[in-house]
């Protein structure tokens, strides 16, 4: 049994940045994480993109990671656990297993960063038979990135998740033929420099409102059946078979908080219920990342996180200092906010959401009691992109409503 | 990549299909001492019906009385728990209730059951039934229950009769696809077109492919019908969804869509029941017919939480299983139509053909395989004192199911080689939890390639063609 | 022409339009919008990331600077060519690939 004043469950970009926020308010903090090095998804994101917001310069993932890992080290309050597994949290009592045993941390505060899972063939009833050549687009990413291995030479990509836009290119640039990216929906779900650097650059046809029907194939997969599909999802026109030995699914993430018992569940985001502390609803509990909801820019998952170690770190400390509870609304297009629940008191209450659809020139705005406590003014917001709105917690006096106006 | 024979392999018992059926005949053979060989196309036992089925070995008391299913469902379902403890196999008496408001339809059953001889069955209704199952629609007055209902995993259970046979003496020989047949005197020769085995008797079990086999041997012909069973398989995080299997009243097609948990914690709703080829795949009316059955019985299923679908192909001729001696062609058994209750009667039916060998069904004590032993199912002291004598106990590969490298290890030690990832998956779980392989497959496949001397292109992920990996990247 | 900025997540929709020998670009929320958009217009680049073989395995790799879009390709098969002995995180692999003036970085990140 060993005891700390934070446990850190999750060692990639969320886990870290909450350590050092951790560490840096004076906490002596563990980071356990399941790989052999820090750094999580990121390592097998070999692409540019990351850290602009955060370091001001375009990164690699693993040149983010490496960047937050140098500055881990610097701090002598955080003890890195590697290639250690968390099999049970009760309480605020972590049971890890790593090859040296089973063993106890009992901590002050626990944040859990464990990041989320990609929605799998099965999460989406993906029709027709099981053969070889069916994955996710995070596993034909760490096939070619890490393994240097190609999961197939031609390809059909379901979804256009940023992942799966961006394997497009990577599997191109390696000598296999994407053949097409379908999307199920009207609008994509990945970026648009992805659709634009990914796609276009490389004449990689995207099908827009088209999904799969059925998988082909006994042994390896041997071509797919698609088809178009109206607004409410029905197939619609004559399905069109497309030669591939692969299918690789870009169909979004899902917190990975399924094992999360003692903490309430946000049915819309699946992540825990959070308020302006981060704080789960089981005390001392904190959550941020991709385990919170899943982001669009590692960026924000760094600056979320913070919040979250800094506040589990006082909580462990001295205990955190809030006023009064109230309740955050999503209103008008607005299709989810985290957190839950803001406090009265000192400082700010930072709130995250999403859009319902595109919006163009129109103030987004926090309400409460008919005062407007905060806003801001959106040129093109897309449903894909995650916002922030900070509120004053000194003018929380009630419940408070985030809309679009108009 | 898998021949394992010789020219001059000569056995006396050749059992064709390594199923459920052929691995229980296989296991009783070798342990009476016979020479015998077990031979199978695809490259693991139990890759056909045997391991996409409900898992469920029933009481018996849906069989028409009289019939092989009735005798054979019974006298399987009383050796079903002295066979898992022989095996070191997790086996659990959930028990199982048929529910509905045809009152008259459940007493049917009750009685036929009493004449199959099936003891502990309970017709139940009001509140003693609310009691038992709470989860139940309200709508739905009465059940049967059967106490003496067990869930087992039909493919372990598969892998575990196949490897005792080989500590026994036996011999497995798998990726032999059977392409000719002949017989001179007494003699059978097996060919694939390379290698050659040679036998005095064959016993034909291979399921969906009985007729190829037949008509190889000049053994009977019947008329195969395939139904597609399709399932949902749900979380482990709904376990507690219900404590015991429950199905609706059977119909012609069969049992019906029935709601279980499984011995490893999930839960498992199907199948369905549509004439059609031999092809496992999933289709949209399939699963949705399975879903709405399922709903009217238990409304609270979260099919949200579904972490695999699959398929399942079950055989059926006519009205009954055929278990009997060629008359066609002399030393041969024919099995065929081993559909539910197939599993249920497994280890019976394997008597039976011992019977029509004539040979004794008192099968003599015999040696013991290891059990599998899951590491999570260990007291923490246990753990600790694995991990200490061997590391890569305390790496964990599968985050869902939080099986570790040491495990796979294992799995790829034993008494049958394992070269596919879903052969892996079936023994340690690897790969089986919500994630479906998300996170763990690359390394599943480097430690079968490490472990057979293969290359990660060679590594598959079921039968010979299922390869995972193309090609390397820099064209390397 | 109107584009779509990749120089950020944000995606600006950018209109570009020439005026006399020079571009104008709007619809940018920022300089590297602007430097993209007539960048763009005169001659397309690309950043390049992909994996380099090493003695035990694969390192991850990226072009110090944008290369031109039509020499990617290029880039990242001259990259195949090579076998890089114990990478460290920053090291050259490449100096000046293809004559482009632009260098191949190791990413490893460890």
């Amino acid at each position: 049994m060993r005891q700390t004043d934070v446990v850190v469950i999750g060692g990639g970009p969320a886990g870290m940045a909450a350590a050092i926020e951790s560490a840096r308010n004076g906490a002596k903090t563990i980071i356990i994480e399941r790989n052999e090095v820090l750094g999580g998804i990121l390592m097998q994101c070999i692409h540019n993109g990351f850290g602009l917001a955060y370091f001001k310069e375009e990164l690699t993932g693993p040149e983010y990671a490496y960047k937050f890992r140098e500055l881990v080290k610097k701090e002598k309050n955080i003890t890195v656990m590697t290639s250690t597994f968390v099999t049970k949290i009760k309480g605020k009592t972590v049971t890890i297993v790593n090859s040296s045993g089973i063993d106890e941390i009992e901590a002050g505060a626990i944040v859990l960063a464990m990041g989320a899972r990609e929605r799998t063939a099965a999460n989406i009833l993906l029709q027709g038979t099981r053969p070889a050549g069916v994955l996710t687009a995070g596993q034909a990413q760490k096939m070619t990135n890490i393994d240097g291995k190609l999961p197939g030479k031609n390809i059909v990509i379901l979804g256009s998740g940023d992942i799966g836009l961006i394997m497009a290119r990577r599997l191109t640039l390696e000598g296999a033929r994407v053949k097409a990216v379908l999307e199920i929906n009207k609008t994509t779900s990945g970026l648009k420099r992805n659709i634009v650097q990914c796609l276009e650059d490389f004449k990689i046809p995207l099908l827009m409102q088209t999904t799969i029907v059925e998988v082909v194939g006994e042994n390896r997969v041997e071509g797919v059946y698609i088809s178009a599909v109206d607004d409410n999802y029905n197939f619609v026109g004559e399905k069109k078979f497309v030669k591939c030995d692969t299918v690789i699914l870009s169909v979004g993430l899902i917190p990975e908080t399924d094992l999360v018992d003692f903490a309430d569940i946000n049915t819309r985001t699946n992540g825990p219920v959070v308020d302006d502390f981060m704080e789960t609803s089981a005390k001392g509990v904190f959550a941020c990342g991709n385990f919170l909801h899943v982001h669009d820019l590692v960026d924000n998952v760094t600056l979320e996180s913070m919040d979250a170690g800094a506040n589990a770190a006082d909580f462990a400390l001295a205990g955190c200092k809030k006023g009064k509870k109230f309740c955050v609304i999503a209103g008008n297009n607005i299709s989810y906010a985290n957190p839950s629940f803001v406090h009265s008191g000192d400082g700010i209450a930072k709130i995250r959401f999403r859009l319902k659809s595109n919006v163009s020139k129109k103030w987004i705005r926090v309400v409460s009691k008919d005062e407007v406590l905060a806003k801001k003014f959106v040129m093109a917001g897309l449903p894909g992109e995650m916002q922030t709105l900070e509120v004053s917690r000194e003018k929380i006096k009630g419940d408070i409503l985030l809309e679009v106006e108009g | 990549m898998m021949k394992n024979t010789n020219n001059n392999d000569m056995f006396d018992y050749v059992i064709v299909g390594a199923g459920i059926v052929g691995s229980s005949i296989f296991s009783a053979l070798a342990r009476s001492g016979k020479s015998v060989c077990m031979i199978d196309k695809a490259l693991d036992v139990g890759t056909g019906a045997a391991k996409a089925n409900s898992g469920l070995v029933h009481a018996g008391f849906d069989a028409k009385p009289g019939t092989l299913k009735a005798k054979l469902n019974v006298l399987g379902n009383k050796m079903y728990p002295l066979e898992a403890k022989r095996l070191g196999l997790s086996i659990k008496k959930t028990g199982a209730y048929v529910v509905g408001n045809d009152k008259e339809k459940l007493e049917e059953l009750l009685a036929r059951g009493k004449t199959n001889g099936v003891d502990g069955l309970h017709l139940l209704s009001g509140s003693e039934l609310k009691a038992k199952l709470p989860m139940l629609n309200p709508e739905i007055k009465y059940a049967l229950f059967a106490e003496n209902a067990y869930v087992i995993s039909p493919y372990m259970f598969t892998i575990c009769l196949a490897e005792e046979g080989i500590v026994n003496g036996g011999r497995v020989v798998l990726g032999f696809d059977a392409k000719r047949i002949k017989k001179h005197g007494d003699i059978f020769t097996i060919s694939d077109g390379f290698d050659e085995i040679k036998t005095k008797y064959i016993i034909n079990s291979s399921g969906a492919g009985y007729n190829e086999i037949a008509n190889m041997i000049g053994s009977e012909i019947y008329e195969l019908e395939f139904r597609r069973g399709e399932y949902f398989v749900l979380d482990s995080t709904e376990k507690n969804l219900v404590p015991s299997t429950v199905f609706p009243l059977p119909s012609k097609a069969g049992k019906g869509v029935l709601v279980t948990p499984t011995v490893d914690g999930n839960i498992l709703v199907g199948p369905s029941s549509q004439l059609s080829d031999d092809i496992t795949k999933t289709t949209a009316e399939g699963l949705s017919f399975v879903r709405s059955q399922a709903s009217n019985m238990i409304p609270s299923i979260n099919f949200k939480k579904t972490i695999r679908i699959f398929s399942g192909i079950r055989t059926v001729v006519g009205d009954d299983f055929v278990i009997e001696k060629s008359r066609e062609m002399p030393n041969v058994i024919n099995i065929a139509g081993i559909c539910s209750p197939g599993l249920s009667a497994a280890p019976a039916i394997a008597l039976y053909v011992l019977n029509l060998l004539g040979l004794d069904t008192k099968i003599p004590a015999a040696k013991k395989i290891k059990p599998y032993v899951a590491l999570s199912s260990l007291p923490v002291s246990k753990k600790n004192e694995l991990i200490a004598r061997n590391p890569l106990y305390g790496k964990i590969v599968c985050k869902c199911e939080g099986i570790s490298e040491g495990e796979i290890v294992d799995a790829l030690s034993r008494p049958l080689r394992v070269v596919s990832v879903d052969g892996i998956k079936r023994r340690t779980r690897t790969g089986m939890g919500r994630c479906q392989g998300g996170f763990c497959l690359s390394k599943t496949i480097e430690l079968i390639a490490k472990k057979n001397n293969i290359t990660l292109f060679d590594v598959v992920k079921e039968n010979k063609g299922s390869n995972i990996i193309v090609s390397g990247v820099k064209k390397s | 022409m109107k584009l779509t900025c990749i120089m950020c997540p944000v995606g600006c929709q950018l209109e570009v339009t020439k005026q006399g020998n020079d571009y104008v670009v709007s619809g940018n929320s920022c300089v590297r919008g602007e430097r993209y958009g007539k960048q763009e217009v005169v001659s397309p680049t690309r950043m390049v990331t992909t994996v380099a073989k090493t003695q035990t395995g694969f390192v991850s790799v990226k072009t110090s600077a944008p290369v031109p879009k039509q020499r990617v390709q290029d880039v990242v098969d001259e990259i195949g060519k090579i076998t890089l002995a114990n990478p460290k995180h920053g090291d050259v692999a490449i100096k000046n690939i293809l004559g482009l003036n632009v260098d191949v970085i190791v990413t490893s990140g460890k």
